[in-house]
């Protein structure tokens, strides 16, 4: 364990105030975890994470390299604002109380999808299952820490590691995939008319080794010649939704279809489409899809392979004779007219409205980023003016009350310059000025009271014999008996004080001095 | 916020060709085929095409709302930073006032309590008791006759007692051999 530095705490303090729910627990858990792995290389930053449902978030992530028996697995672990308790209302796909753990391939190195961890670096545990159901606020827990999920996933790791190298092994050669499959982009709904009627699908391109432009290759190939997809019986079986809305598209396809075209194509495509046919996943998939042909139809058709245009459906003949005269010529008509259109949409040309979409993209990224920041910026800069209002606004109060004071003090000063037997503690408070000062016991006190009692007696004796500073004896003949009665009694108490010192004394040790 | 793709042939859904189109005759389809302003005409306007520069459009109205967002922020951090440093002036100004306040504070409650000032009220204070009881005797040397010699030396006695009392207390004070207030 190792100190984390003072600018460290202040930074996480400063990042964790203005957004964090539960504060203390984020900073104890986060200080906790630094304190372990700073040194092993671990880094902490806030950084705007995009959630499953595309809301950006500034959130602290921690990322570093995760020591396992075989390897250095790089982590990237995010903490949500409502750490460590995850909340039921959060809408799901959302950073819930739960940290988020990806795993970061390195270069050279790809991402082993398994029962942990999915293709984009996603780690999935028992343990990050369990910190979601039983973290809930209120709850103090301390099997679920940022600790101890390293553990969990250090031993995870080292039974499966989520890495591998990125060089692939020359395995069985697995049979083609439908040109379906292979663009994730294309909508499910085509499929089945792929399997049934559609026509043969195209080569996909090879792709070039180092491509320069983002968009793929086959979307800058021209597109497929007619004779090998049939757009028109394509766009015959496609029954997407938004097609049968789209101000009589479908009308017109389903005329299309009437003028079904050459069987050769039919025949082509339903060779060339056996592999899909044996896929479990457009079977599944065509349970979903909503059909214009029954599904006994559908079975025939899947029996033959070979599709069958709609005797039924009404026949145009206008359709008929422009299909007729395509299927002459427009083999080369239609793939100019693909090669104009391609060149159309390519974002590198200037005319094309895609040519702009990765500025509007950077913009977006930027203006994002950037409000995030200054989201978080502006909220910090709030907190701190409420704070600094009532820091002001308590000092002002403080400083009031110095004010009172001093005015009270300057009343007392007064007050203590005027009255010569009293001290004034405040303008209403006084004490006598001798009992300012008490001797330190109450034998002592008694002595020094008896002490200045024979003192007076002796004053008292010397006022009347004249001896007192410069005052006249008091002796006349007239008072002759009450002078000599008064030192009598003068006499006698100084007697017994003398004794009673003298006992003080002598139970005090003070024998000495007072005898 | 999703990022944005470009449109590639396979959306735009170009084909089957418009009735109107498709039933051209061979030479006019070469024509359009070849002429590339009538191929971008018809690429405009088709729905896909539309919808897909309408979600351009409306992204880059996201942005511009983030953007006027933006400037809500900064002109609100501006005013928030302004009052913060209006505060900050507030606290520098406090500050002054409160080291103003402290000296002229300790200035009073030394001019109040300060042992010495104390002790010198003390030693006032005794001599007073001291005087009081030279006077009493004055007092009685010119009008005794008419006084009880008995009383009046009750009296005196009384105020000595006080007055040694003080002294003691006093010379111990000097000593620092004393409690009480200080």
């Amino acid at each position: 364990m190792s100190r984390v530095t003072k600018k460290v705490e202040k930074w996480l303090v400063s990042v964790i105030q203005p957004q964090y729910v539960y504060k203390n627990v984020v900073y104890s858990h986060v200080y906790y975890f630094l304190t372990k792995y700073l040194p092993q290389g671990f880094k902490i930053r806030t950084a705007v994470y995009t959630s499953d449902l595309g809301v950006p978030q500034l959130l602290i992530n921690l990322n570093g390299s995760l020591s396992t028996q075989t390897q250095l697995i790089q982590l990237s672990i995010w903490i949500p604002h409502n750490y460590p308790y995850a909340d039921d209302t959060h809408p799901h796909g959302d950073a819930n109380g739960v940290p988020l753990v990806y795993v970061v391939p390195t270069a050279g190195n790809t991402i082993r999808p398994g029962n942990n961890i999915d293709a984009q670096g996603k780690v999935y545990h028992p343990y990050l299952a369990q910190w979601h159901s039983k973290m809930y606020a209120g709850v103090t827990n301390n099997e679920f820490l940022l600790i101890n999920l390293m553990n969990v996933l250090g031993s995870t790791f080292s039974q499966f590691s989520p890495i591998g190298s990125s060089i692939t092994s020359q395995g069985p050669q697995l049979p083609p995939k439908p040109q379906m499959y292979r663009d994730s982009s294309l909508s499910l709904t085509p499929l089945p008319q792929r399997e049934f009627t559609g026509p043969a699908l195209p080569e996909k391109p090879s792709l070039s080794p180092t491509p320069v432009d983002s968009t793929p290759e086959r979307y800058r190939a021209p597109p497929p010649l007619p004779t090998q997809m049939n757009y028109n019986s394509h766009r015959v079986s496609s029954v997407e939704p938004q097609y049968s809305e789209s101000n009589g598209d479908y009308l017109r396809s389903e005329k299309a279809n009437s003028a079904s075209p050459d069987p050769n194509h039919a025949r082509t495509y339903s060779h060339q489409t056996s592999i899909p046919q044996e896929s479990s996943i457009y079977k599944e998939q065509l349970d979903h899809v909503q059909l214009p042909y029954s599904k006994d139809e559908l079975q025939r058709k899947k029996a033959t392979s070979v599709p069958s245009p709609r005797k039924q459906s009404v026949e145009d003949l206008m359709d008929k004779v422009t299909l007729q005269d395509n299927s002459v010529h427009n083999t080369d008509q239609l793939e100019r007219l693909a090669i104009q259109i391609n060149a159309f949409l390519d974002p590198n040309n200037e005319e094309s409205v895609d040519h702009l979409i990765p500025q509007i993209n950077e913009y977006t990224n930027r203006v994002m980023a950037l409000q995030s920041q200054l989201e978080h910026h502006s909220k910090q800069a709030h907190a701190n003016l409420e704070m600094l209002d009532s820091h002001v606004k308590y000092l002002e109060g403080r400083i009031g009350d110095m004010k009172d004071f001093n005015e009270e003090l300057e009343k007392t000063e007064k007050l203590n310059t005027t009255g010569s037997d009293l001290v004034f503690i405040n303008s209403s408070r006084s004490m006598p000025l001798d009992e300012l000062v008490t001797l330190d016991l109450i034998l002592l006190h008694q002595l020094y009271d008896v002490c200045s009692d024979i003192k007076a007696h002796k004053d008292a004796l010397s006022l009347v014999g004249g001896n007192f500073k410069s005052q006249g004896e008091l002796i006349t003949d007239s008072n002759l008996d009450s002078c000599v009665k008064a030192i009598r009694s003068l006499s006698r108490d100084l007697f017994w004080l003398e004794v009673t010192r003298g006992e003080i004394a002598k139970s005090m040790g003070l024998d000495d001095q007072y005898n | 916020m999703s990022t944005l793709q470009p449109l590639n042939i396979n959306q735009l859904q170009p084909f089957p060709l418009l009735k109107e189109l498709s039933a051209l005759p061979s030479h006019l389809l070469n024509q359009f085929a070849a002429l590339y302003e009538l191929t971008k005409g018809y690429v405009v306007s088709l729905d896909t095409y539309g919808s897909h520069q309408q979600d351009i459009v409306n992204r880059i109205n996201e942005n511009v709302d983030l953007l006027n967002r933006i400037l809500e922020l900064i002109s609100d951090y501006n005013a928030c930073s302004q009052q913060i440093s209006r505060l900050a002036q507030r606290l520098e100004l406090l500050y002054r006032q409160f080291l103003e306040l402290e000296t002229a504070q300790y200035q009073l409650l030394s001019s109040n309590y300060n042992t010495n000032v104390l002790k010198s009220k003390f030693e006032r204070f005794a001599r007073g008791s001291d005087a009081t009881s030279s006077s009493m005797a004055k007092s009685y040397a010119t009008t005794g006759a008419e006084r009880d010699l008995l009383q009046f030396l009750r009296e005196f006695k009384d105020s000595r007692k006080e007055y040694h009392m003080q002294r003691e207390k006093l010379n111990r004070w000097e000593e620092e051999r004393v409690s009480g207030l200080f």
